[in-house]
């Protein structure tokens, strides 16, 4: 089985879905991002700020600092990115 | 019933950030109060007093939080009010777009015990997105009492003062127990009973608030009892109230809630055009309204001109009374008569900027950039604020937890051309550009402050280690996206006219209290009086006092071939931009229309530009500069004035010779 390595939400393209590994904020929490719940990437720079969606469809803006410590399992990239993003070429 | 008996209750308003509790407040009370569509508009505790029949309340409008675990200053002010102070009740704001997030605080303030009421609002754009709240049931379901409100036009606020005085009466049904925390119950039972506190505060003790230290040093047996058996008490108890959430969400919304961003928001927040677009819709904005309040200034300068004050002053025998009234009082309330299209056009923008969630829009897609000289998100919005006015924007950077972001933060916001600084550039545009390019003009600030904040907090962030030695670790930061609207309510309306009206009075004050002391200084000199033909004699203005302190800095703007009486005058802008004007109506001895009329015979349009962009920079008012060193001390507001003369210096001087080679 291939195990999936866990990311940080903005090395992943915008339109991915993931699943919440690690929170190393827990200021999240309180916006309804838990671990284990899925969220969307809407909007995502690499190491800069993001927003994701959660389950109720809340849009979070998370500034570099917070996207950077939120760890997620990809779940689906969209198909464009999945050769020429940046996605698994930087740690 | 005695008709004397007064009793007084005290309200906290809590909610979460941008969901309208100060407009809530404002609506029950009548008073205004600053509202804005960016999470942070409330940094501080407002406290309103109203009276509704025999009943005193004094409502406390909170700092917006997510929950009772604070990390940022301004929401530890309001969870310290809600957990320390001695409140009757809460009215919860909510809103009606993020219902789980609202239910998730409301759980936290009803465990507390103490009588609560909902406000759900935003229900209008709830029901635009075809979201359906069954409000009847979710009413059954949480045992309270709630409010389906539209704040922004003044729906429910009836039913709300109604609630509000059974709260004095004692008659809203308290429900503490509104989640079974299973294993954890027995702990919650042992702290409450042990710090004889309300089941909320047990709570809070067993998560860990750091509120609370004191209190969970006291219950630590219990509380190291309670990790022992369930782990991570924050997680477990945060997942109950999500899962309690998503529970009444699934009951009582009829229909699904999907993702509230519009087309326009996927291009404004678009990390690659998104800037660009959202300055052509500034731009577009700008254009719009100055192009359609033209004719307005047109006629406001006519109207004027018919006024026959020369004639009037025929009757006045002494000259020096006669100047007095012509060239200090007349001149200067005509230009702030004058005034009035563009005051309304300039707060007309800012506060679309500030209602509409274009800030959030403006600030995403530059985070990162800006991120890499130093600028933290929370700061960006508070730069962009600052187009409203400096003062109230670096006062709002109290809630920036990290001092170093603060610091920058602080220092930064003068950097970005306020209300009173654009006014002066617009007229300036207005007398050298044709109408059509008044929009450019007035964009053309925005550019270059960004440019300027990226080239100085690059330069002022090393020197802040060098100065302050307390500097704290960069604090994360997350909040929702407020929604992109179109702000046209009667709030909008409420507060470009405050905002338009406020500047008025206080500028008209100002200005022709300060042309009053400019006139003195243009007919008087080392020698003594010169009298009232000083202004108008070319030669005998030479010896006045005015003249000797404007040719002291003309040398440095010489090159920029911008005339002495215009460089003495952004002297004067050091006290307070708004008599920049004024002091140039003094200088030229003439009117409002007459500076319009100067300023295109004076300027050709590289100096006009150089002109722009050195009122952009070179210095914010007094009021900017003393609340800048509260917040980062007098030292670094020095170093920072200064350095910003400087910029101001060179970058008029770069535009200058630019535009010298394109035009």
């Amino acid at each position: 089985m291939n195990q999936v390595e866990d990311v940080r939400v903005n090395e992943l393209p915008s339109g991915s879905v993931a699943r919440v590994s690690r929170l190393l904020i827990g200021r999240l929490r309180d916006l309804g991002i838990m671990e284990g719940s899925l969220i969307r990437v809407l909007f995502s720079t690499p190491n800069g700020p993001a927003i994701v969606e959660t389950g109720d469809g809340r849009p979070i803006v998370l500034d570099s600092d917070a996207a950077s410590n939120l760890l997620v399992t990809p779940l689906s990239i969209p198909q464009r990115h999945r050769y020429r993003h940046r996605y698994g070429s930087r740690q | 019933m005695d008709d004397k008996y007064v009793r007084r209750i005290k309200i906290g308003v809590v909610g979460l950030p941008n969901s309208g509790k100060s407009t809530i407040v404002s609506n029950l009370s009548g008073l205004f109060i600053r509202t804005a569509n960016y999470p942070g508009t409330t940094v501080s505790i407002n406290v309103v007093n109203l009276t509704i029949k025999n009943l005193r309340i004094q409502l406390i409008d909170l700092p917006g939080i997510y929950s009772l675990s604070s990390e940022m200053p301004d929401e530890e002010v309001a969870t310290k009010e809600i957990l320390r102070g001695n409140y009757d009740g809460f009215i919860v704001v909510g809103s009606a777009l993020s219902l789980q997030q609202t239910i998730y605080l409301l759980v936290q303030l009803l465990e507390l015990g103490k009588p609560v009421i909902l406000a759900l609002n935003m229900m209008d754009l709830a029901r635009k997105q075809g979201i359906s709240i069954n409000v009847e049931a979710m009413r059954r379901r949480l045992g309270i009492p709630i409010i389906p409100s539209v704040a922004a036009s003044g729906v429910g606020m009836g039913e709300l003062r109604k609630l509000i005085t059974e709260i004095a009466q004692s008659s809203i049904a308290v429900n503490t127990k509104v989640i079974d925390y299973g294993p954890l119950e027995k702990y919650i039972d042992a702290v409450s009973a042990r710090l004889n506190a309300p089941r909320g505060l047990a709570i809070e003790v067993l998560r860990g608030n750091d509120l609370l230290k004191e209190e969970r040093l006291k219950a630590s047996d219990i509380v190291s009892k309670a990790i022992e058996e369930i782990g991570q008490i924050d997680v477990f108890v945060a997942r109950k109230r999500w899962d309690f959430a998503s529970s009444i969400t699934k009951d009582v919304v009829a229909r699904g809630i999907q993702v509230n961003l519009s087309k326009l928001d996927y291009i404004l927040l678009n990390p690659k055009v998104g800037i660009l677009a959202s300055l052509a819709l500034l731009f577009t904005l700008a254009e719009v309204i100055f192009l359609v309040l033209n004719p307005l200034v047109d006629y406001i300068s006519e109207l004027l001109s018919m006024i026959p004050i020369g004639e009037l002053m025929v009757n006045v025998g002494n000259p020096l009374i006669q100047s007095f009234i012509m060239d200090a009082v007349w001149n200067s309330t005509s230009i702030v008569l004058s005034f009035i299209p563009y005051v309304f056009g300039v707060a007309l923008i800012v506060a679309f900027i500030e209602d509409s969630g274009l800030i959030i829009r403006l600030t995403f897609p530059l985070e990162k950039w800006l991120r890499r000289i130093g600028l933290p998100s929370r700061g960006l919005i508070y730069l962009i604020a600052g187009v409203g006015c400096n003062v109230p924007a670096t006062s709002s950077t109290v809630a920036i937890p990290s001092s170093t972001d603060r610091l920058i933060t602080a220092l930064m916001i003068p950097y970005i051309p306020c209300m009173a600084r654009l006014l002066v550039i617009s007229l300036i545009a207005a007398a050298i550009l044709p109408s059509q390019l008044t929009g450019v003009v007035m964009i053309l600030p925005f550019v270059t402050s960004l440019i300027g904040v990226m080239v100085m907090s690059r330069l002022l962030l090393p020197l802040l280690t060098h100065i302050r030695v307390k500097l704290t670790a960069r604090v994360p930061y997350a909040y929702e996206l407020p929604q992109l609207i179109i702000p046209i309510n009667r709030f909008f309306v409420k507060k470009v006219w405050h905002y338009t009206y406020e500047f008025l009075v206080r500028a008209g004050i100002l200005i022709v209290a300060f042309s009053a002391l400019m006139w003195i200084l243009s007919i008087s000199g080392p020698s003594g009086l010169i009298g009232p033909e000083a202004l108008t004699n070319q030669t005998l203005i030479r010896s006045t006092w005015l003249s000797l302190i404007g040719y002291s800095i003309s040398p440095v703007f010489k090159l920029l071939n911008i005339p002495w009486q215009l460089s003495a005058s952004l002297m004067y802008g050091y006290v307070f931009k708004e008599v920049i004007l004024s002091s140039m109506a003094v200088l030229y001895g003439t009117s409002e229309e007459g500076v319009i009329n100067v300023l295109h015979s004076a300027l050709q349009l590289p100096s006009a530009l150089a002109l722009i962009t050195f009122i952009t920079f070179y210095s914010p008012c007094i009021a900017t500069l003393v609340t800048e060193a509260r917040i980062v001390g007098v030292r670094l507001t020095v170093i920072n004035a200064i350095a910003q003369l400087l910029l101001a210096l060179a970058l008029s001087y770069i535009v200058y010779a630019i535009a010298l080679l394109v035009v």
